[in-house]
């Protein structure tokens, strides 16, 4: 097996020291705050690194703007998702009983499943909650969605296999 | 490096693992007896099978954390699908979340949630629940519970811990049946107030304060028997032991008190440790020890130095090698 880290490494510090003012430039003209953009730079070079293959850009410039924009749209999920975390903390009692430590678990905990969720399909992703929070019977999927029974089991597969997958062993 | 990674499961294994956990949330975590045991096969006949339903039992473990009836209104309306219907979810939950209480919590289930639900306690906590029809349950420390209030029956399936179960007559009619399942067998409430405790051994213990209860062994029907107000009785799934007579004492639990009456030591670890991170053990030359007194249970450590404090005993605290602490209760002359 090749070890494709030090190559990898080297390709990123060209990336980085090369393009790096552009790309924050590009990123503060999106989001329209100077911090903001500079975490995100930080991200998307996090992400470069992480990957396991060269990155082999002749597209230097593409590539970045590929992987920021997933950066962006990951920051935005997360936005969207403590925005109605924070709303529905607001509108649960019990969740006055909650610790700071507790609430912050929590949204790390949601966090992690609206990623993985992320990718799928509305009547995917509600199937899903159904059956994993509510403990709906399929049956009963089916009916709330209005879709047939296969169509419910279907879903699940769909749901369960994005979960497998991106879970570590 | 890559031939030490366990071998890669297929997606064609991942999909068929998938299928049977699936099935498993379908049936309630009680599949029928066939399909168990096809699953089982499943699961034995080939590592990989195995190795990819460890994965299953893991994600499902993180998803259980967010199921949990505390965390469950509030997990579907944060993760509600993107637009309107994340908004309408946040709103539903002024229906979930009614009435909290203070020192307890105390949660309504909204009509429209009937389906199946596991509630939960964590150690050291105990938690009242009124259900849809007026039903008033108080979980013990440490204990699990299902709540599956459908057609032809209420059933409740106490899968861990103890729970004290106060019934109200069913609003339906006709009114339906209000049913207890464990591993040992089920207990039909017949207008009651009543206890069960999941034992270590599989078993259940089910006491009476009110009314009475029909007692169902699981593998044994004909051996059904009605248990009166003031009795108690072991429930086994091949059998019911002879019924003794049970004090209101023993519902001492939901005051956060233990009130022990000559209760053997062995017994009163065992009603301590729904309260205590460390396993408590009790030494075989001292779990007939009788104990007297009332003690606090959210002070375990309290009621353990109270113990040591007895003639003939002694109370050590071992660190296990796993990372666990563990309480022994042994003769002191050792």
């Amino acid at each position: 097996m090749r070890t494709a880290d030090p190559v990898l490494h080297s390709e990123i510090a060209t990336l980085y020291t090369c393009h790096h003012g552009w790309l924050q430039g590009w990123l503060r003209k999106k989001l329209g705050d100077v911090h903001l953009a500079a975490d995100l730079v930080q991200d998307t070079y996090m992400r470069l690194l992480a990957r396991e293959e060269p990155v082999q850009a002749r597209e230097p410039r593409a590539l970045l703007t590929t992987v920021a924009q997933r950066v962006l749209a990951n920051h935005y999920r997360r936005q969207q998702l403590e925005r109605a975390y924070l709303e529905a903390l607001a509108q649960a009692p019990q969740a006055a009983a909650m610790s700071p430590e507790e609430r912050a678990l929590l949204l790390e905990a949601l966090d992690e499943i609206d990623r993985l969720l992320d990718v799928l399909p509305a009547p995917v992703r509600r199937a899903f909650l159904m059956a994993q929070l509510d403990g709906m019977k399929q049956a009963d999927i089916a009916r709330a969605l209005g879709v047939s029974l296969t169509t419910v089991k279907r879903y699940l597969v769909q749901a369960g296999m994005r979960c497998y997958f991106a879970v570590a062993p | 490096m890559t031939a030490l990674q366990p071998p890669a499961v297929p997606p064609g294994v991942a999909r068929s693992a998938i299928q049977w956990w699936l099935r498993q949330q379908e049936a309630g975590g009680e599949m029928p007896e066939p399909q168990r045991r096809a699953w089982q096969a499943w699961r034995t006949a080939d590592p990989l099978h195995e190795q990819a339903w460890q994965k299953i039992a893991a994600v499902n473990q993180r998803l259980a954390g967010l199921a949990a009836p505390q965390q469950a209104a509030i997990a579907r309306a944060a993760l509600a699908p993107r637009g309107p219907a994340r908004r309408r979810a946040a709103q539903t939950l002024a229906v979930l979340a009614f009435g909290a209480g203070v020192a307890w919590q105390v949660e309504q289930r909204a009509p429209w949630r009937s389906w199946v639900a596991d509630v939960r306690t964590a150690r050291g906590e105990r938690r009242r629940l009124v259900l849809e029809d007026g039903t008033q349950l108080v979980l013990n420390g440490a204990s699990a519970l299902d709540i599956d209030y459908g057609e032809p029956v209420r059933r409740l399936r106490l899968l861990e811990g103890e729970v004290l179960i106060t019934t109200a007559p069913d609003r339906r009619q006709p009114a339906r049946p209000f049913i207890v399942q464990t591993a040992a067998g089920q207990a039909q409430a017949l207008g009651t107030r009543f206890a069960m405790r999941a034992l270590a051994g599989g078993g259940t213990w089910v006491g009476v304060f009110q009314g009475a209860v029909r007692l169902t062994p699981r593998d044994a029907a004909a051996a059904a028997l009605v248990l009166p107000a003031g009795r108690r009785a072991t429930l086994q799934a091949q059998g019911v032991s002879a019924p003794a007579a049970v004090h209101e004492d023993s519902t001492a639990w939901t005051d956060g008190m233990l009130v022990a009456r000559g209760m053997p030591l062995a017994d009163m670890l065992a009603a301590l440790q729904p309260y205590s991170a460390a396993r408590l053990v009790c030494a075989p030359e001292v779990a007939q020890v009788r104990v007297s007194g009332t003690y606090p249970l959210d002070d375990v450590p309290r009621v353990l130095a109270a113990l040591g404090a007895l003639p003939g005993l002694r109370v050590r605290t071992l660190a296990r090698w796993w990372g666990g602490q563990e309480v022994v209760a042994e003769a002191a002359s050792r």
